[in-house]
């Protein structure tokens, strides 16, 4: 059986069909800043113009402006990359890395999308494990 | 304001009308403004609101009226009230229940509304028929992104 849709012409304005896009545009985007960051993936997938709203610095102004910011730290181990990677929780975005062994530490912003080099590691590490404990990084292993 | 005048009647689009303490009404922002401007009787149209939602408004401004200044209501109390008031809430009421709150301008209502949204949509799916959001993606195009965002599908 079919769902009953069966009103021919519409009575009202407000009976038709409502979507995000029957909001206004303020109204809309407030709804999505309260998406979590986790969910900004599946909201990328949903359309072109979510997609772009993803990726444009809109969504992070608005969701900083909102109190909803989440600040992530993502790590990645390898260099060049060839995993996505995930985010671990706590604050800053950060990116070290390499094949080869190496003391380098990146920094991603992930708003600006800009990589920024910071302080090294004391030692020089390949295929090391990491963690987040209480919003500091934790890097084990992987050196001489 | 005299205490003849605690009573405030509104009509909805389809012609309802509700007679509502003032303190209930006062709190939509709108109808603080025509009251203000005293551009209306005692009778305030509201063109863009039906009946059927101007009652859950109005349910929703009488819980969090505070009357005579005794608010009685623990926030932890009014707080599931919400939760209550928003969970089985369908799409199109939920909809139109933000158009309303953003119409009549109740800052608290429309930051529950938009919450909800956000809190019943999680998935691709969800984004589709929740939100009523058009794929307009070709195969190629969603199969790129799906790759790039790889670590969030991967359960």
């Amino acid at each position: 059986m079919s769902n009953s849709e069966e009103s021919p012409h519409k009575k009202s304005k407000v009976e038709a069909t409502v979507s995000l896009s029957s909001l206004p545009d303020d109204v809309a985007l407030s709804c999505v800043a309260r998406l979590s960051r986790l969910d900004h993936a599946a909201l990328s997938l949903a359309s072109k113009s979510c997609h772009s709203l993803v990726d444009s610095p809109d969504l992070y102004k608005t969701r900083s402006l909102m109190g909803f910011s989440e600040p992530h730290v993502y790590v990645c181990l390898r260099t060049p990359l060839t995993d996505p990677f995930a985010p671990l929780s706590a604050s800053g975005s950060i990116l070290r890395g390499g094949l080869k062994r190496s003391s380098d530490v990146w920094l991603l912003d992930c708003r600006t999308h800009t990589w920024h080099i910071v302080p090294s590691m004391r030692v020089a590490r390949a295929k090391a494990a990491a963690g987040v404990v209480d919003g500091k990084i934790y890097v084990l292993g992987g050196c001489r | 304001m005299s205490k003849s005048e605690k009573k405030i009647v509104l009509k909805s689009l389809d012609n309802e009308a509700f007679e509502v303490e003032k303190a209930v009404a006062l709190q939509s922002q709108t109808i603080w403004v025509m009251c203000e401007d005293k551009c209306v009787g005692n009778e305030i149209p509201l063109e863009n609101v039906t009946g059927q939602i101007l009652a859950k408004v109005i349910d929703y401004c009488k819980k969090h009226a505070v009357v005579d200044g005794d608010g009685d209501e623990s926030s932890e109390e009014l707080k599931n009230w919400d939760t209550e008031f928003t969970k089985n809430m369908d799409q199109s009421t939920l909809f139109n229940m933000i158009l309303a709150a953003n119409y009549l301008n109740i800052k608290s209502l429309l930051n529950l509304t938009c919450q909800a949204v956000a809190d019943k949509t999680k998935t691709i799916d969800e984004f589709h028929t929740f939100l009523n959001i058009e794929n307009n993606f070709t195969p190629e195009e969603e199969a790129q992104i799906c790759q790039e965002n790889l670590w969030a599908f991967d359960d």
